[in-house]
């Protein structure tokens, strides 16, 4: 086997990964074209010395509120070592926007069995909008190592039927409701 | 490299653990890369394969985020 004979086997295999690198970009860029799929991006400065003070993170505004058009708004401060509140009801079948904050250092997060899944930055809000057309608990582990007590600390998205989304006068809904 | 009497160790065959006559060293080199590409063929199959899989079978069915 020559230099000749190599080089032609080389390049040969280059061809092969190319090939597969291009089923993998085509796919994406159709099914993202076809399906409007694009990720979340959302460059929302807010002052983390402050949040829990004013603004929208105050712990009365925490957790999830419906809005006038149906949709719902979940807040959750990220904060060493724990989400707040420990567990946000959602309705199935609703598009329902999260917004994150931290008063301290970079958190992350995902949502279990859900594509959901983000940094939480201090100084930026993270926002990322979703439908869950299944009810039940929703595991929320913090994915970034924040500190001592970052395995401990967690949250649980509780996704309800329609009927029993029920919120107060508010529209607001915790996690405390008979079952 | 003329000018060295000695530009490698492996010159004397004192040296070379294991001596190779070239002839044989290519035959064998004949078949190698036929095989090396299969395997690494099979393994980058394998490997696309498992990607689209996770691509149709988990990842879009949980649906968009935005
Ligand atoms: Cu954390």
């Amino acid at each position: 086997m020559n230099e000749q004979e190599i080089l032609k086997t080389e390049l040969r295999w280059s061809a092969i990964v190319a090939g597969a690198i291009g089923v993998i970009v085509v796919v994406i860029v159709i099914s993202s074209a076809a399906m409007v799929l694009h990720p979340p991006s959302n460059i929302e400065p807010i002052d983390p010395t402050s949040l829990h003070r004013e603004g929208e993170f105050v712990e009365a505004n925490l957790g999830s509120i419906e809005n006038p058009d149906g949709s719902i708004t979940v807040r959750i401060v990220a904060t060493q070592f724990a989400f707040l509140p420990r567990c946000v009801p959602v309705p199935v079948n609703r598009r329902v926007v999260f917004r994150f904050a931290t008063p301290d250092v970079i958190h992350g997060l995902l949502i279990s069995g859900t594509n959901v899944n983000t940094m939480v930055v201090p100084g930026y809000v993270s926002q990322v909008n979703t439908v869950f057309p299944e009810p039940g608990d929703r595991f929320v582990p913090c994915h970034e190592y924040c500190g001592i007590g970052h395995g401990g600390m967690w949250s649980i998205v509780r996704v309800v039927s329609e009927e029993e989304w029920q919120p107060d006068s508010n529209g607001r809904m915790t996690c405390e409701f008979p079952h | 490299m003329a000018e060295y009497e000695e530009p490698s160790a492996a010159d004397r065959p004192v040296n070379v653990a294991d001596p190779v006559l070239e002839a044989d060293l290519e035959r064998v080199l004949k078949d190698v890369p036929r095989g090396a590409l299969a395997l690494c063929g099979i393994a980058v199959l394998l490997m696309l394969l498992a990607w689209l899989a996770v691509y149709f079978g988990v990842f879009l069915p949980r649906g968009p985020i935005s």
